[in-house]
């Protein structure tokens, strides 16, 4: 269980898709009562938004870009999010892993 | 679910496809000009309100007197000729500047990239593109003939040039003036920037009068002539195609197509550009210059998203199997504003042999469809960018404010469902009887 605050970071192209994501994942840490900050950006923009995560996914469409990003982000956790969790829209499955990378 | 050969794809794409997709997506200047058009939409579209407005759909003085709608559009033309002027104004310094805005938010970016001073860079940058990009009128006026769509080539390439030379000249402390302990660093570096403002300012003016005493053309004449033939080569029915087979094979790998749009994206906006600047001179829309521009392709080829595939989503709403209605469910109203990542990654498209065909036709024959009937005049040519995110039919109506684009696009949508229809079928078919196969073990 997370007692802080925590922050995630939605990677996407233009943050579009991953801004369904990002409404669907606030959703689920009211659920479970957890304090979260989620926010969905461009992958463009995401230099400006390293210093104040904990932890950074990536849409299945910017995979390409997962090294680049772990290398810039050096100690916060990257993940790309599984194309069908992403597919279907399941914020459950990915909350619980955002939560496994975060305990 | 994943067996072997899945296995070896997913490798292979890993291994080989992404570490490319990687270089372009995330090269500094592509991503500079994609963040540039982004921001910019706004301001474009305001451009084009304005287009409407300051141009009246009929010129008055050609229609008959006893002409019911002979008063709207005099009273019309009227209004804009004595208190139209702010607006036209307004029209010139937007989509008819879109070269000079263009160029200033690539420095922007790139600076930013850079973590260079962002303002100085933007405006140093702005500078030189009045140095080349300005010519002289007859009587001694400054013209902004070269700042909308035919300089964009040219505001594209100051806007990375003029921010890679300021930045070699400070980087490499070229001309830095050395200022004593005691002067405050903020004077310290304005007093810096100098010496590297005036080179650059010196090699773009001695550029600006090569190009008006040798070759006696302008600068973005110059670069428009350098590009010509590489656009003449793209911008046709052909070229359509290919770019949209392209921009779906990347989508088909799980690769957001940037790489391929953001390398038309000049294109589309200069044609798009010019479109808007001829119907502001009393062109009829069914005879612009271009057919190709930013709408054709963001509204009218990729209906619901790239792939166009709002009929496959209303389609996979009435699947039998469960799962395949799960998607429909999650998928229907991001595909009324041509967000389709839950159908790409859901259904899913990416990587399934199934899809590849539609996925690769559909956006296709949409594309070669509105080419033709554009260029027949069965409906008018594009001078409006709605922006790729409203709904079908309004934003092909909006794009050329033609009543008949809304019949058209609804043809296409039923067009894009036949493609995607057997295809979805056996699909259904498929995960139903995985469905059903999964009952019968439990």
């Amino acid at each position: 269980m997370l007692h802080k605050e925590i922050k995630v970071l939605l990677v996407c192209n233009a943050g579009m898709s991953t801004g369904i994501m990002q409404v669907k994942l606030e959703e689920e840490a009211k659920k479970k009562n957890i304090k979260a900050q989620i926010l969905a950006i461009p992958i463009s923009e995401i230099e400006e938004y390293l210093n104040d995560t904990d932890c950074i996914l990536l849409g299945p469409q910017v995979k390409f870009a997962e090294k680049d990003v772990k290398k810039m982000a050096s100690n916060i956790p990257v993940f790309t999010i599984n194309s069908q969790d992403f597919g279907l829209m399941r914020a459950d499955k990915v909350f619980k892993q955002i939560e496994e990378i975060l305990s | 679910m994943e067996n072997q050969k899945d296995n070896f794809l997913l490798k292979w794409i890993e291994k080989s496809i992404l570490p490319i997709a990687n270089k372009i997506q995330r090269n500094k200047y592509l991503q500079a000009i994609q963040s540039a058009f982004m921001t910019l939409m706004p301001i474009m579209l305001i451009g084009g309100i304005i287009t409407i407005i300051t141009t009246p759909f009929v010129d008055y003085t050609k229609m008959a007197t006893t002409d019911s709608m002979y008063n709207f559009y005099k009273g019309w033309q009227l209004f804009v000729n004595n208190y139209g002027m702010p607006l036209v104004i307004l029209r010139s310094v937007t989509l008819s500047s879109i070269s000079l805005w263009t160029s200033l938010a690539i420095a922007y970016f790139l600076a930013k990239h850079y973590k260079m001073n962002t303002i100085i860079t933007s405006v140093v940058s702005l500078l030189m593109f009045f140095i080349l990009c300005t010519s002289v009128t007859k009587d001694g006026g400054l013209s902004n003939d070269f700042w909308g769509g035919e300089g964009l080539f040219a505001g594209i390439i100051i806007g990375i040039a003029v921010t890679e030379l300021y930045r070699l000249f400070t980087t490499k402390k070229i001309g830095t003036i050395k200022m004593p302990d005691m002067v405050p660093p903020a004077l310290k570096s304005s007093f810096a920037s100098i010496f590297p403002i005036i080179f650059v300012t010196v090699i773009c003016t001695i550029i600006a009068m090569l190009c008006n005493s040798i070759l006696r053309i302008t600068f973005p004449q110059a670069i428009l002539n350098l590009f010509h033939p590489l656009v003449v080569t793209v911008d046709n029915a052909f070229g359509l195609s290919l770019s949209s087979i392209l921009s779906q094979i990347c989508w088909w790998f799980g690769i957001h197509d940037t790489a391929v749009t953001s390398l038309l994206e000049p294109l589309m906006y200069s044609n798009y550009s010019a479109n808007a600047a001829a119907y502001a001179k009393g062109i009829a829309a069914a005879n612009l210059p271009h057919i190709w521009t930013e709408p054709l392709w963001w509204n009218w080829m990729v209906i619901g998203g790239s792939g166009a595939t709002l009929a496959l989503a209303v389609m996979v709403l009435r699947c039998k199997s469960v799962q395949l209605k799960t998607v429909g469910k999650v998928a229907i109203i991001p595909a009324l504003f041509n967000i389709n990542e839950p159908l790409i990654f859901g259904l899913p498209i990416v990587l399934n042999p199934l899809f590849f065909i539609p996925w690769l036709l559909a956006p296709t024959i949409n594309g070669l469809i509105a080419y033709i009937c554009m260029a027949i005049g069965i409906v008018n040519k594009t001078f409006i960018y709605p922006g790729w995110n409203i709904p079908a039919p309004i934003a092909q109506f909006l794009s050329n404010m033609d009543l008949r684009s809304i019949f058209l696009t609804l043809v296409m949508i039923i067009i894009d469902g036949l493609i995607y229809y057997p295809f979805l079928k056996v699909w259904d078919k498929q995960k139903l009887e995985e469905e059903r196969g999964g009952e019968n073990v439990a």
